[in-house]
């Protein structure tokens, strides 16, 4: 009787991933298609803005919309800021769809991913991780060959129109910096070369813990910075799934860009990816006695003025 | 009594030797191969339907694309089992009719119903070719269940058998081209096959790195 249902429960819930997997492609082929409307933005005129520095931060797999952060990664930010004075961070981008549009804005579902995060709010991690899993799938898009490159230049376009009504301008000195944290490094990676040719700026990624194939975007990046927790489990899922990240492929873009010195890693001493323990865990303390929220912030700003 | 479609189906992903004997000996066992057939083709290109949706098809010739991915699946494997037909007699099977030797093999298609997957993001591809080793195995199994063969001579036939169909359509190749240009004008309404990184390596995978 309880094997029974068990089993039942397994099935529905294997049947559930592959419905939640077969259906992930199809909002970035809609949208190619012109099926949700237009797929070529309009991008707003650069104007006279004056040259700032911009660092753009995409969520980890955790996030549910652009104009909604999960409070540990909106007070990381926090921290990051004041370290950065001259730099402005823009934190609304969402980037697991194609469109930038947020699970709980204007989509079918978005009353089912609203019930989803007041339940997460509300301690519930067992269902509103149908979040995660469903963003998950999105990376899958995103590191695609068939599906990556329209999913990146969606994502791309969403990147620019965020960073030049930030006041953003492609001609100043400086690259634009991503910053990618878990899936979102993955999404920065591939929307690079589309990043490039729109905007003709630098690109410089900073991955925080990235979960990352090896994207031919990073052929186009001026360097990425990876930063790899000591105790970062799902990091390395990235460099067991990923072929090309695997040392026999010795002319995969990752392992050409770690060459060249294009990639470069960084160890987080004592991380891993999620709390507890993680990056961006404020309960967490280093053996020099900070948070890691303030270790995380001090390393990223450090790499971001050095450029 | 005849075990039912999904009966046939499931004895064949298992690789029953059973289920392979009684769609040989079955009165509906043509019909019942050429619908594995049709349905595996359609569900294989609806895993590739991303060409389609980059193609930017009608909701009509999206449908029409997927019959004649049945049609096409249908033809190719008659002429795998043609040539396995063939060439059977010559690894000492008793030759067998036509007819039961489309009956088994057609089904052994049956793995090809899951092409649908191969839709799904990153693993797709790597699935599609999962399902052919499992539709190879299939058809060993059912080479050797119609022409007598032992497993390891049926498999030797089958892979026989695929390389001299490979060897046909490198041969008749430009009447292939010919054919899979006219299927793809007819059911899409487009020239060329537009690829995502066709459409989209202009745009950025050639950028000089900054």
């Amino acid at each position: 009787m309880i094997l029974d249902l068990v089993t039942t429960l397994v099935v529905v819930g294997a049947l559930g991933v592959l419905l939640i997997g077969l259906l992930a492609p199809i909002e970035s082929l809609g949208w190619w298609a012109g099926w949700s409307g237009e797929s070529h933005l309009p991008l707003p005129e650069v104007g006279v803005a004056r040259p700032i520095h911009l660092l753009v931060y995409l969520s980890g797999i955790g996030s549910i919309s652009g104009d909604e952060l999960l409070a540990e990664e909106a007070r990381f930010l926090d921290h990051l800021q004041p370290l950065l004075p001259d730099v402005v961070i823009v934190r609304d981008v969402f980037p697991y769809s194609v469109s930038g549009v947020g699970l709980t804005s204007a989509r079918a579902f978005a009353r089912f991913w609203q019930l989803l995060d007041r339940m997460r709010l509300h301690g519930d991690q067992l269902l509103s991780s149908l979040i995660n899993l469903r963003n998950a799938f999105q990376v899958a898009v995103a590191a695609d060959p068939r599906y990556g490159p329209i999913f990146s230049y969606g994502v791309a376009q969403v990147i620019v129109l965020k960073a030049i009504k930030a006041g953003y301008r492609p001609d100043g000195p400086r690259p634009l910096v991503l910053l990618g944290y878990s899936g979102g490094a993955q999404v920065a990676v591939g929307a690079a070369p589309f990043l490039r040719h729109l905007l003709g700026a630098r690109v410089h990624v900073i991955s925080l813990g990235g979960v990352l194939d090896s994207n031919p975007g990073l052929r186009v990046l001026s360097r990425m910075d990876h930063l790899v927790g000591e105790h970062d489990l799902m990091e390395r899922i990235g460099r067991i799934v990923y072929p090309g990240r695997w040392p026999i492929a010795r002319e995969s873009a990752w392992n050409v860009a770690r060459r060249e010195g294009v990639v470069r890693v960084q160890p987080m001493l004592g991380m891993s990816h999620n709390t507890p323990g993680g990056y961006m865990d404020p309960g967490a303390r280093t053996t020099s006695g900070e948070v890691n929220p303030e270790v995380t912030a001090r390393v990223i700003a450090s790499i971001v003025q050095s450029i | 009594m005849d075990p039912s479609f999904g009966e046939f189906v499931g004895g064949a992903l298992r690789l029953d030797r059973a289920t392979f004997d009684l769609v040989e000996h079955s009165p509906f066992g043509l019909r019942l191969a050429l619908t594995v057939l049709l349905l595996a083709g359609a569900s294989e290109t609806l895993g590739q339907a991303v060409v389609l949706v980059l193609n930017r098809v009608s909701k009509l010739r999206f449908a029409l694309a997927l019959g004649l991915g049945g049609l096409e699946l249908a033809v190719e494997a008659l002429v795998w089992i043609a040539t396995v037909w063939l060439l059977a007699g010559l690894f000492g099977g008793y030759r067998a009719s036509f007819a039961p030797a489309v009956r088994v093999l057609g089904l052994a298609y049956a793995p090809l119903l899951f092409g649908v997957l191969v839709f799904l993001p990153y693993i797709g591809p790597v699935l599609a070719r999962l399902l052919r080793v499992w539709v190879l195995l299939a058809a060993v199994t059912g080479t050797s269940v119609v022409f007598g063969l032992v497993p390891v001579v049926a498999a030797v036939a089958a892979v026989t058998g695929f390389l001299a169909r490979w060897l046909l359509l490198l041969l008749f190749g430009q009447l292939g081209n010919i054919a899979n240009r006219w299927l793809w004008r007819t059911s899409t309404g487009h020239t060329v096959p537009l690829r995502s990184t066709d459409a989209l390596l202009p745009l950025g995978r050639n950028e000089p790195r900054g």
